[in-house]
């Protein structure tokens, strides 16, 4: 399913054009410095979850 | 606000009611396939049906950030404005927790579909199927339920932050 595909690779696009913004601030305030960590955050979860469900696929695939 | 400005806004609106929208559907179509005295095929059509939901769903929800941010540069000239105005930073925070619980929303729902059609094909040890996949709707329901809550706090959010540019204004 492309749109899955998509759905991962937005999850990690997404993150890392906010967390380019937000790097180019010359001074951060305390809600810019939450933004960079929680965009941070969503980055990591996105990989992790894309190796999550290729492992669960992967483990489908060869259980059948 | 130019013509272009107003349409792109009303495209933002309309597919978050597509998400919210369809997001309801598929939430309750997943909390049924826990019925157990639904036939087994009937579920199997609920989960089925429920995944096709989903897509739209997704394709919503995928193309509404890049939508606002084609909005925040026809409405400043930047798109560093997005990280700048304090009601953006915040819409910006609880979209980055929906995005969390997206990703778990997705990587948690995959192989519904699998479970139910084990059960119907007698593969298995049905009471643990039935454990499992009950065990999987109840624990996505959580997130489900904390992104329609944050979704409608960012459209209040942005409604508020954005008062100066009515929808209709681009009209």
């Amino acid at each position: 399913m492309w749109w899955i595909k998509l759905f991962w690779l937005e999850m990690i696009i997404f993150p890392v054009v906010i967390l380019y913004f937000l790097s180019g601030l010359p001074h951060q305030s305390p809600l810019q410095t939450g933004a960079t960590v929680i965009y941070l955050a969503v980055f990591l979860c996105a990989v992790s979850g894309y190796i999550y469900t290729w492992n669960k696929k992967r483990k489908a695939a060869s259980e059948s | 606000m130019d013509i272009v400005a107003g349409l792109l806004l009303w495209i933002h609106v309309i597919l978050i009611v597509v998400w919210l929208g369809c997001d309801f559907v598929v939430f309750s179509l997943s909390w049924s396939l826990m019925n157990r005295e639904l036939a087994i095929d009937v579920r199997l059509d609920r989960a089925r049906l429920a995944q096709k939901f989903d897509m739209w769903v997704t394709k919503a929800f995928l193309i509404t950030p890049f939508v606002g941010l084609a909005l925040v540069y026809l409405k400043w000239r930047h798109l560093a404005a997005m990280v700048m105005l304090p009601w953006m930073v915040w819409k910006l925070i609880l979209f980055a927790v929906i995005l969390v619980m997206a990703i778990l929303l997705i990587a948690g729902a995959a192989g519904t579909t699998g479970v139910l059609q084990a059960i119907k094909e007698g593969e298995g040890d049905e009471e643990e199927l039935e454990q499992t996949l009950r065990k999987r709707v109840i624990n996505l329901a959580y997130p489900a339920i904390a992104l329609h809550i944050l979704l409608a706090v960012i459209i209040v959010i942005a409604l508020v932050g954005n008062h100066g540019t009515l929808l209709g204004e681009g009209f």
